[in-house]
């Protein structure tokens, strides 16, 4: 009976092993079954990223096959070029030396540190006044200036890249004046930035004041042969220029949106309505000479220019500009000038030779000055519109209407009122010459009181560029 | 306070997921060129990866643009400025790229391409002075005209804008693949048609067909411009005319760009017949793109000589 219990515990324990054994083993084999799958999982991965990295190769080597194609073809025709090239060059004898005098093939770059140009302008002509009557009606120093010829504008420029952060422009006439004095003249010389952040440009140097459209506008790019008689009263014969540094920056607009604010020496020749220069006359007063005491006594400058293409061929452009500074009229006095200008143009895209266009500019200007130790109030205004017809290729028709008045009982030459109508017509044989014509009716009643101030003015004027372009 | 500053929070949270959406949008590369045949190309091998713009259109002459400031405002978005180069836009492509302040693509900087680079130019002027006209330095700008240029062209803005997205070189290469072998493919077709023609004398206005007339095997005698850029003067016509007679040449090749008044003045006193044809995309409606665009003028110069 006890041995059958212990058999039958044995027996138990044995059955108990056995599945343990068993179970243990099953274990086993589970995990063996386990690794198996993670192998063949492993190895399927690893034959994937494999295939994957054939086709990847395989793509590679198409696409350096298609290259090579491409490579071959090209320098086939590369050869092929060659040779017709020789052919060209022994048929035409023109064989390229690819260089000038101031840029420069080398390698596969071109040197170019510089632009240079030439400008040259005359006129002929004379007028039913006098000498000392043109004088009178011709206050720009570039204008026609006598009956006979006139020398107007000789001038050198240069630009080009200083360094990667600067660009650099510089304009020096040689004028010879209507006595046959001969002056050389920096017009303007002064740096742009190209790589400020935010799209801010500064502009440093001696430099004409960005006031209007033509202001900065040189004499070989005017339209007609004078300047507009507003511009010769604000601004002088020369115009308004002078040492100093501008900011301008391009508004993240969806149109051209530009600002600039600036500021310049306000004294000197060039700065007529402003500390203009000691002893000479001004509407009656005998300017002072005026020290610069502080930064009020500084030219201060803004404009806002606004450029809107209305369609594909037609661009409006819109500015505003301001002018504030000390005037040598007395110690204390100040000039404000206000102006606005609108250009309009129509140039149709389907054109030849791009010479078909019309376009209509105006600029109207005001000035308060205050004159003399009592402040008195000197108001100028004066406006000049002005159209082009670009009718042939080459050709250009121009007609520009002068209004300019000042208040109180003015009868200064550049104060008193005064209209004026010019009609021009341009011939450019090339685009570095041209050959203009111009007739202007003046009304100008101070000059000659015998013919109620009407003058009429024929001027030829002829002039050439010289430049690399 | 506290409110605000919530809102603050929320409104700052609700810009940085905007924001991070819109860059997770692929960013098209923005190209601006000057001219639409370089356009018609970029857009060929830019594929979806390419935004396109040309500064102008197929009609005006690309000799005289007036620099809009619209067009700097164009220029001041691009990421890559394409330029035809050899001096075509010299005198309006600076103040553009200056006035955009896009420092991106400055002449020099890996956004700005002279798609000429590599170009065999033609007439390059042994020495150069304004009495020959409006001369340019570097050779005959019209380079586009020639298919085999074109892929030049393709192949520099290829690289160009591999070099700007690395990541998309193999899509650029692929198209660039594509489009040389479609030249492949179609200077066939073209040389098929042309080849009656081959070293058929004929007449230009412009010194535009040079290339063109070159790889196509037919000989430029003359222009009826006096001298590049300088209108035909009468007594330059009449020599023309002579010149037509003596060697019986068969067509007046007229870019429809400039006026035929001197052609249909020289067809009325001698046996010669206009063919006008396009010489950039877009400048008549048909020339949609590059192949159409030499397609038409293969297809309106074969007319011109079996016309009589």
């Amino acid at each position: 009976m006890q041995r059958s219990f212990i058999l039958k515990i044995f027996l138990v324990l044995c059955w108990l092993c056995g599945t343990i054994v068993q179970s243990s083993s099953l274990e086993a084999s589970d995990n063996l079954a386990a690794d198996v799958e993670a192998m063949k999982v492993q190895m399927e991965n690893v034959q994937r990223e494999h295939n994957e990295m054939i086709r990847k190769m395989q793509e590679r080597i198409e696409i350096l096959e298609k290259q090579k194609e491409t490579r071959i073809s090209e320098i086939e025709n590369k050869e092929e070029f060659k040779r017709e090239i020789i052919r060209d060059k022994r048929a035409e004898s023109a064989v390229g030396t690819r260089s000038d005098l101031f840029s420069k093939q080398v390698g596969f770059g071109t040197v170019r540190l510089m632009d240079i140009s030439f400008d040259s302008l005359f006129t002929a002509g004379g007028s039913t006044a006098n000498d000392s009557g043109i004088d009178l009606l011709q206050a720009g120093a570039h204008d026609p200036k006598k009956r006979g010829f006139t020398v107007q504008n000789l001038e050198f420029s240069m630009q080009g890249a200083i360094d990667p952060y600067i660009n650099g422009e510089a304009h020096i006439i040689y004028q010879i004046d209507k006595d046959g004095e001969s002056s050389l003249e920096v017009e303007e010389v002064f740096l742009t930035t190209q790589t400020l952040p935010f799209d801010l440009q500064v502009k440093a140097g001696t430099y004409f004041t960005e006031f209007g459209r033509l202001n900065t506008q040189h004499p070989h790019s005017w339209d007609f042969v004078d300047q507009p008689i507003v511009n010769s009263r604000m601004f002088g014969g020369d115009g308004l220029r002078g040492p100093g540094a501008r900011l301008s920056w391009l508004a993240p607009l969806p149109w051209y949106s530009e600002v600039f604010g600036g500021v310049q020496n306000a004294n000197g020749e060039t700065a007529f309505s402003f500390l203009y220069v000691a002893g000479e006359d001004f509407a009656g007063n005998t300017l002072i000479a005026r020290d610069v005491q502080s930064t009020k006594d500084l030219l201060y400058s803004t404009r806002w220019l606004n450029s809107v293409d209305l369609s594909e061929e037609l661009t409006l452009n819109l500015g505003a500009s301001s002018l504030w500074g000390p005037n040598s009229s007395a110690t204390e006095t100040q000039t404000r000038i206000y102006g606005t200008d609108i250009y309009l143009k129509w140039k149709p895209v389907v054109n030849e030779n791009g010479s078909h266009f019309v376009s209509w500019q105006t600029e109207l200007i005001k000035r308060d000055y205050e004159a003399g130790e009592d402040k008195i109030k000197l108001k100028d205004s004066g406006i000049y519109t002005q159209m082009l017809w670009g009718f042939k290729q080459n050709w250009v028709a121009g007609l520009r209407y002068d209004l300019a008045d000042g208040n109180g009982e003015a009868t200064d030459y550049l104060r008193d009122r005064r209209d004026r109508v010019s009609s021009n017509l341009t011939w450019y044989p090339t685009e570095f010459s041209k050959i203009r014509l111009q007739y202007s009716y003046d009304r100008a009643e101070h000059i000659n009181e015998d013919r109620d101030g009407d003058e009429h003015s024929l001027w030829l004027q002829y002039g050439f560029n010289m430049n690399l372009y | 306070m506290r409110k605000l500053l919530f809102m603050v929070i929320i409104f700052m949270a609700s810009l940085f997921i905007i924001q991070n959406a819109a860059a997770a949008f692929e960013k098209k590369v923005e190209i601006v060129t000057t001219t639409s045949d370089i356009k018609s190309i970029a857009e060929m091998i830019g594929g979806n990866k390419v935004e396109v713009l040309s500064l102008t259109v197929g009609t005006q002459n690309p000799h005289f643009i007036d620099p809009k400031p619209s067009y700097m405002l164009k220029a001041r978005k691009a990421d890559l400025f394409i330029s035809n180069g050899l001096e075509l836009e010299v005198s309006w492509e600076s103040s553009i790229i200056e006035g955009s302040r896009n420092s991106k693509i400055k002449v020099g900087a890996p956004g700005y391409l002279d798609a000429s680079r590599g170009i065999q130019p033609l007439e390059i002027p042994q020495m150069v002075d304004r009495s020959s006209g409006d001369i340019h330095v570097f050779g005959n700008p019209h380079y586009i005209l020639d298919p085999i240029n074109a892929k030049i062209v393709a192949r520099n803005i290829a690289e160009a804008l591999s070099a700007l997205l690395p990541q998309q070189y193999e899509y650029f290469q692929q198209n660039l693949f594509e489009f040389n072998k479609k030249v492949d493919q179609k200077m066939s077709v073209w040389r098929g048609k042309l080849m009656p023609y081959d070293g058929e004398r004929i007449i230009t206005y412009h010194k535009t067909w040079s290339y063109f007339a070159a790889r196509f095997g037919l000989k430029i005698v003359s222009q009826l411009e006096t001298k590049p850029g300088i209108p035909p003067s009468a007594n330059h016509l009449r020599e023309i005319i002579e010149l037509i007679k003596n060697n019986k040449i068969k067509v007046i090749l007229q870019e429809n760009l400039y006026s035929d008044d001197a052609a249909k003045f020289v067809a009325k006193r001698a046996d010669v017949h206009i063919v006008k044809a396009p010489t950039s995309v877009g400048a008549i409606r048909e020339a949609g793109d590059y192949f159409t665009l030499i397609d038409i003028i293969v297809d309106r110069v074969v007319g011109g000589f079996s016309h009589d």
